[in-house]
């Protein structure tokens, strides 16, 4: 397979042109729907519905930590940290409240997850594009940005569980889960080359099924040695 | 000749009228992050804010004669979002208990360009105490090695949890017991109805357990050894450009606990209102003999028990290095010492050990009407419950001590032991209430049996 990724991204690019407001609907919609699968995810584990929500001043929070902070490759991983709204459950049952776990939405992650989803989608759209594409190949191509979607939303999941000294982290969810703490401690460093390969996935399966020629473009374009591939496999009619 | 005039004339008005514009003040903000759950943070959060310490000791003359204060505080349930909102600078100071001060320190150490400085302690338990192992109260477990095979939660990070792991270590049973991941709310909750075997928790969550009858200790930290500890840390930045405003800080420090020491049950009362936790819990941490020494000097044994904890979490959550030489200094809490005319040597001096610090002093009832009563000896004690049982008195909590540790208990989860000779002992543990009744040929009751000795007959 040649992959010459420069046609494929033309290729990618074309398609999802060609299909903006799927493409977009898309990447908007399954980026709401993650965010509430992980509040659905939330209330069954614990039982409750989140009884308080906190809206934060994001812009001037960054602001404030570009201004204060010297050195600016500090800046990045300080701002990943600030929440834009917080949605979660206060337990009154000691003191004056707990919050118990919450949904943390933090632009940094919020931007990860858009990244995501706009891949996925792409790949959607390619693959509806590729109507003459064989079975086997979309499901191998669909499990393939299935288990790239998979890593990154895995570990862009920003749920807090108040046990002490836990801020909103991807191991929560897995601790949820019933994994057990050390386990969970042991994989937290993983978190980024998880997630980096989940894109890395994502990527690679968009420029496999953005092959401009076997499977017929939007606009039936293909090419003569693609095509013959594909008439020996005997993909094609 | 026109031009010159209106250019004198300007001079002139501006020169006049100069001085009598105000200057525009300058602003500082302080923003502090402290945790109303947690007991031995209280000198330096909830008791300096609610008794406005800060604003009475803040400088207001030289460099800070035109300066406003804009003093903010924000109420955590763990340290954790304290360091990161002092990461962002949100929070200037933060108080936090020994494990996260070390997060705290080695996340900011990580950064090129951003420090905190650790700047006193609050208070702290020679041993241990404060973080404690609680079973559901009907459980049939009395002794940590009985943990073997069961599931344990603790709130992961915590000093609860660095204790946790010492006692599994200690007790060889590392690897057969199932460790899960809890909040102290879900904790206690689940205690209380007995979903699991058992659960560490840092203070005061083992004593609302207790107090409210849902949980009973069978480990106290102390049997650990390593002390528990909690501490102020401010960004560096913050302390460069202000010091006599942290140096203010620390002296509000040492008022609170002063306030404290001075009128316990007062405060603990007051302390009730201000944090929601039971007055009758507070006065165990707070009360003399209590779990806590208040005291904010920074002891080299501090400084040891604080590298050791590092050493656990380095091995258990990969945190980074931390450079203790750069990270702790003694010089803002030694200015506070001075301007309040005290002596820091000898306060740094000074160790509390519960076990000889609280030999001899009287045990407590605490009376709904008339307050803390004190009792010399235990049959005095028992025979003034019975007498109020009798009344029908309302009592709030009765207090006695450990034996073997020291510890101040609640009467109501102490084992009593009385001897052949008809004297009483109180103890923590069972094991050690046993052992001890097979030395004096005596035998282990509970309150309540113990009372009934004394109640008058007809």
């Amino acid at each position: 397979m040649v992959l010459a990724p420069a046609s494929r991204l033309m290729t990618a690019s074309r398609a999802v042109r060609s299909r903006l407001g799927l493409w977009l609907m898309l990447s908007v919609g399954l980026a709401a729907g993650y965010y509430a699968l992980l509040m659905a995810a939330l209330i069954v584990r614990f039982g409750t519905l989140p009884n308080y929500i906190t809206f934060y001043n994001w812009p001037a929070s960054v602001w404030k930590i570009f201004r204060s902070t010297p050195s600016f490759s500090d800046v990045p991983p300080i701002v990943a940290q600030e929440y834009l709204i917080e949605i979660g459950y206060m337990n009154y049952d000691f003191g004056h409240g707990i919050s118990e776990w919450a949904l943390n939405i933090l632009p940094y992650k919020v931007l990860q997850v858009l990244v995501l989803t706009a891949l996925l989608a792409a790949n959607i759209v390619l693959l509806r594009s590729k109507r003459n594409c064989s079975t086997g190949k979309r499901l191998k191509m669909g499990a393939a940005s299935g288990l790239g979607a998979g890593f990154v939303a895995l570990t862009s999941a920003t749920m807090s569980w108040v046990v002490c000294c836990a801020t909103p982290s991807w191991i929560v969810g897995l601790s949820m889960l019933g994994l057990s703490v050390s386990a969970s401690f042991w994989i937290e460093p993983v978190g980024p080359y998880l997630s980096a390969a989940g894109y890395l996935i994502l990527a690679v399966t968009m420029l496999v099924i953005a092959d401009p020629a076997p499977e017929g473009l939007p606009d039936g374009r293909t090419t003569g040695r693609d095509h013959k591939i594909s008439s020996a496999k005997g993909v094609h009619a | 000749m026109t031009q010159k005039t209106l250019g004198f004339g300007l001079r002139l008005a501006l020169a006049v009228a100069l001085p009598s514009i105000p200057a525009f003040a300058k602003t500082i903000d302080i923003a502090i992050g402290h945790q109303s759950m947690c007991t031995d943070t209280y000198t330096a959060g909830i008791v300096v804010k609610e008794l406005g310490l800060l604003e009475k000791n803040l400088p207001k003359d030289g460099d800070y004669a035109d300066v406003d204060y804009n003093i903010t505080w924000a109420d955590y349930s763990s340290g954790g979002p304290i360091t990161n909102q002092m990461l962002a600078n949100k929070l200037n100071i933060g108080v936090m208990g020994d494990y996260p001060l070390i997060v705290n320190g080695a996340k900011f150490q990580e950064t090129d360009s951003l420090r905190t400085l650790y700047v006193a302690g609050t208070g702290y338990n020679l041993k241990g105490s404060g973080n404690a192992v609680v079973v559901p109260v009907e459980s049939d477990i009395y002794s940590f090695d009985q943990l073997k095979g069961k599931s344990v939660s603790t709130p992961v990070g915590s000093a609860a949890w660095g204790m946790l792991l010492k006692a599994m270590q200690d007790n060889g049973i590392t690897e057969e017991v199932s460790l899960k991941n809890q909040s102290p709310a879900v904790g206690a909750a689940n205690i209380a109805a007995g979903k699991i075997d058992a659960h560490s928790d840092f203070c005061p969550w083992s004593e609302i357990m207790e107090f409210r009858g849902t949980g009973r200790k069978i480990y106290d930290g102390s049997e650990a050894g390593v002390p528990y500890l909690h501490g102020v840390v401010v960004r560096q930045d913050f302390a460069e450009e202000y010091p006599e405003v942290v140096t203010a800080f620390l002296k509000a420090v040492i008022e609170a606990g002063n306030w404290i020491q001075e009128n316990p049950s007062e405060a603990v009362d007051l302390m009730e209102k201000w944090t929601g936790v039971e007055k009758e819990v507070l006065y165990i941490y707070f009360s003399n003999g209590g779990h806590l020494t208040l005291d904010p000097t920074i002891k080299d044994g501090w400084i040891e028990a604080l590298k050791f904890d590092h050493t656990v979490l380095v091995k258990e959550k990969a945190i980074p290095p931390l450079d203790f030489d750069e990270w702790i200094t003694e010089d803002y809490i030694k200015a506070a010492y001075s301007d309040l005319g005290m002596d820091y040597e000898a306060d740094k001096a000074k160790v509390v050990d519960p076990e000889t610090a609280n030999l001899g002093l009287p045990v407590e009832i605490w009376h709904s009407r008339d307050g803390i009563l004190k009792y010399e000896t235990l049959p005095e004690f028992l025979k003034a419950v019975a007498e109020f049982q009798g009344t029908g008195a309302k009592l709030n909590a009765t207090y006695v001590y450990d034996k073997s540790t020291g510890l101040k208990l609640f009467g109501k989860t102490a084992y009593f032991v009385q001897g052949e000779d008809g004297s009483y002992e109180t103890f923590l543990r069972k094991p050690d209430a046993e052992s001890y009744a097979a030395e004096v040929k005596g035998h282990v009751i509970d309150l309540p049996t113990a009372v009934a000795a004394f109640i008058p007959s007809e």
